[in-house]
């Protein structure tokens, strides 16, 4: 279970780490996507006036920082959330003014997950990667990885402004750290 | 033809155990590991499905929906065109039986509501007869709702029971 869980949040190919200030290559294989800057990012997404994270008082300062981490590298992000496995929320942060009820995106989550995992098993028969929703009005992408040795998953919503290569490179490499950021600290 | 059956309750009251049991191919099963305290080390997250022939022109596709409330979602969506409905409670068990209540209204099956589906109560974790006062309470619950459901004893897993249970839902329907 938890070595499927590695995969699913790794992926078939491993992503490589890069800094902040690398040029990442698209999951779409075309050329590396140019980075938007913070204000790029302010620009197409402005922030309200209240802050918009969503997180409960035991928030997890380790996935707060990963988010923040990654955040600006998105140009149209809307929301990102880690869930148990079973759908129960274990931080959410909502930007812009997207509206969403972080219980129910998590119990979303939690079945689009079990019910991939079902049909790449049953229909493909390898391993489920990443579940992808495409829409006009934007994308979610949702991947199964770990937080604190227990199964979850990652979900990330994004406008239709957001390259949808980009979106996806982020997400795998965000949710590759979410579970690495767990060995290091059992490691410590 | 195809008649879409749903089994729904609380948590750990058995759907899964009886969609697994009861059907011809091999059940779709969504359990992961729970978080939570619930009895048991696994819970449904999405769907169970499974496919039961009552006979050579009827073959029952059977749903199971979690039982958490976070996941009603799923309720609506396995709602739609429903030919009958397991209710499921847990025998002698007050959260359980509101649940079953719940998932009644949520469905629609109130006295004050028109007909829509054949539907049954079935009480599972029982050895033996149901007690007098879980009766009672079930009684009552049916009284206040306006309804009169038949109630079937369940063992989980017995796939005799279950298929005697669904045939009486179709001859109901």
């Amino acid at each position: 279970m938890e070595h499927n869980n590695e995969q699913d949040a790794q992926g078939t190919t491993p992503l490589p780490q890069q800094s902040r200030t690398d040029a990442p290559q698209s999951a779409t294989g075309q050329a590396p996507l140019p980075q938007p800057s913070r204000s790029e990012h302010a620009e197409s997404a402005p922030a309200p006036a209240a802050p918009a994270d969503d997180s409960d008082d035991n928030v997890k300062a380790e996935i707060k920082a990963l988010f923040q981490e990654l955040e600006h590298k998105f140009t149209d992000l809307k929301m990102m959330s880690v869930t148990s496995a079973d759908g129960l929320p274990i931080y959410t942060k909502v930007y812009t003014e997207y509206n969403v009820d972080k219980e129910k995106i998590s119990a979303l989550s939690s079945s689009l997950s079990a019910l991939s995992k079902v049909a790449a098993k049953r229909l493909i028969g390898a391993p489920l990667v990443r579940t992808n929703i495409e829409t006009d009005g934007g994308n979610m992408f949702l991947i199964s990885t770990a937080y604190e040795s227990k199964p979850c998953v990652l979900c990330l919503v994004t406008g239709p402004k957001q390259n949808l290569g980009h979106a996806r490179y982020f997400a795998n490499q965000l949710a590759v750290q979410l579970k690495e950021n767990n060995r290091s600290d059992e490691e410590e | 033809m195809f008649k879409k059956v749903a089994f729904v309750g609380s948590t750990g009251c058995g759907k899964t155990t009886l969609i697994n049991s009861l059907s011809a191919i091999e059940p779709l099963n969504t359990d992961v590991a729970s978080t939570e305290d619930i009895g048991k080390p696994n819970t449904t997250v999405a769907i169970d499905y499974g496919q039961v022939q009552l006979n050579e022109h009827l073959t029952l596709a059977l749903y199971g929906v979690p039982g958490q409330k976070r996941f009603s979602f799923l309720w609506d969506y396995v709602g739609d065109g429903l030919t009958a409905l397991v209710a499921m409670v847990k025998h002698n068990d007050t959260q359980s039986l509101q649940d079953l209540g719940e998932f009644l209204q949520h469905f629609g099956l109130h006295g004050d509501a028109p007909e829509s589906m054949a539907c049954a109560i079935a009480v599972t974790h029982c050895n033996g007869s149901i007690d007098a006062a879980f009766q009672d309470a079930l009684d009552d619950m049916q009284q206040t709702m306006k309804l009169a459901l038949p109630v079937h004893r369940l063992a989980e897993g017995d796939a005799q029971q279950g298929l005697d249970l669904l045939r009486s839902l179709i001859i109901l329907e």
